[in-house]
């Protein structure tokens, strides 16, 4: 009988039983500061015990909100910090300070969906830099394109989107280039860091970005739905600005909350799981190349299956990565009597999972986090799984 | 109306030792679970990892122990 953690509610055990690959869960595994933080601090409003004059998430010293503000500002080389929850409530919340009805955004054809969304929803217009051939952003593009939208629209892009490493490929793309062009039109740079943010050294300012976005529980192993918003004293006037409102009866005034996030924004678990994670993924990040030199053991394994190929590029920087296994595993599949399932159902048997069931064509997986045993034990399976199939070795 | 008569809030009546003890527990099965996650999907643990085990799975039972002073 499966184990039930309310009615209707089993109890989730796939990082206790397997070895999880699934690309948008790896980094966002809770710590165990963090589990124990979420056992404490669960509670809805828990975070407000001790809030006190001027009533604003950010200023609350127990649990150190406060610290945590002005240490990640400082740990993303940014002037100014904000929790959000989730990527995407950045994306928003920069879209709502800076982009008006009609006005033209630049994301880049590889971009999260939500960064679209967040242009629809203050009714801005999405004009694309197209990725080359090689699935990479380039400056050269983004250039070509910037002079195209300012034909059209006769005036720069409000804003320009740029993802670090894009969720489709696992691909490092040109940030600083891209932002040094941008910066060349006076338009301000959207780092969109949910695949680097809390797993590899990021310096905004370095960069060039004018706003920095990471994702909590993508890649700060902090719970659902959290993430950071880091920007420069420039731009935080306007998008982390305080409410002016006023009731037109009451006189009601909101004291300093911030507009862009309608106040407080992030509270309980996701708050102080991210904060509870944080000291160890400041370090963590420093063990970058341990986590790639990891990921290279599976994909030199992979490779080794005859007809096998990485559609990212190559060699592999990240620990995402999008495999094109048409000439090999897919060959199987067609034949075999579990069709397309047969990949993710002899991963199971093995206690693997995370890899979209049905799919032998082009999948992506993630190795990050798992131990130098684990990717081992990893890298046996498909070589083992392709030779129980008749693939040959290399 | 029934209502129940109040007192006052002290070390009498609030086991803070209890309380310490269903954290420490549930903490000291947290690591426990972390053990379970690193080791996945085999659960071999390597000698330390079995020494690590052997003393978090004492410290759980030293909490259980002080959980049944205070409240049974």
């Amino acid at each position: 009988m499966t184990m039930k953690c309310a009615a209707g509610i089993e109890t989730r055990i796939v990082d206790e039983s397997s070895i999880n690959l699934d690309p948008i869960q790896a980094a966002g595994r809770l710590t165990p500061e963090a589990m124990k933080a979420v056992i404490a601090w669960g509670d809805g409003y828990s975070v407000c015990d001790h809030c006190h004059k001027p009533f604003r998430l950010d200023y609350v010293t127990n649990p150190p909100i406060a610290d945590f503000h002005s240490d990640l500002s400082k740990w993303l080389g940014m002037d100014q910090s904000q929790v959000v929850p989730g990527a995407r409530r950045a994306f928003q919340e920069v879209t709502g300070a800076l982009v008006s009805k009609g006005e033209p955004v630049m994301m880049t054809g590889m971009g999260h969906y939500t960064a679209y969304l967040s242009v629809e929803v203050v009714n801005g217009v999405v004009r694309e830099i197209p990725p080359t051939p090689d699935h990479h952003i380039t400056a050269d593009t983004a250039a070509e394109r910037i002079e195209a939208v300012i034909r059209e629209f006769g005036y720069a892009p409000k804003l320009l989107f740029i993802d670090a490493v894009d969720f489709m490929y696992g691909n490092f793309h040109d940030v600083k280039g891209v932002a040094k062009v941008a910066h060349q039109y006076d338009i301000p740079v959207l780092y969109n860091g949910v695949y680097t943010v809390g797993v590899l050294p990021v310096n905004g300012k370095d960069l060039g970005a004018d706003f920095v976005v990471g994702s909590g529980h993508k890649s700060m192993a902090a719970p659902a739905p959290s993430g950071v918003l880091a920007t420069t004293d420039e731009y935080a006037d306007v998008v982390l600005r305080t409410t002016k409102i006023s009731g037109d009866v009451t006189g009601r005034k909101f004291g300093i909350k911030q507009v862009g996030i309608l106040g407080c924004s992030l509270m309980g678990a996701p708050i102080v799981g991210l904060i509870a994670s944080f000291p160890a993924v400041k370090e963590r990040v420093k063990h970058w190349d341990e986590e790639v030199a990891n990921h290279r053991i599976v994909t030199d394994a992979l490779l080794s299956i005859e007809g096998t190929k990485i559609a990212s590029e190559f060699p592999r920087r990240h620990t995402l990565t999008r495999m094109d296994t048409s000439a090999s595993f897919d060959v199987v599949a067609r034949t075999h009597k579990k069709r397309g399932f047969f990949l993710s159902s002899a991963l199971a048997k093995r206690g693997i999972t995370g890899i979209m069931p049905g799919v032998t064509k082009q999948w992506k997986f993630n190795t990050y986090g798992l131990s130098r045993e684990q990717v081992e034990y990893l890298a046996g399976a498909f070589v083992d799984i392709a030779e129980e199939n008749g693939l040959r070795i290399a | 109306m029934r209502i129940t008569k109040c007192r006052i809030y002290n070390d009498d009546i609030m086991s803070q030792k209890a309380i310490d003890a269903v954290f420490a527990g549930l903490f000291y099965l947290t690591d426990i679970r972390t053990i379970l996650r690193r080791t996945a999907p085999l659960h071999q643990l390597k000698d330390e990892e079995k020494a690590t085990a052997r003393k978090t799975i004492d410290a759980v039972r030293k909490q259980l122990t002080v959980l049944e002073e205070e409240l049974l």
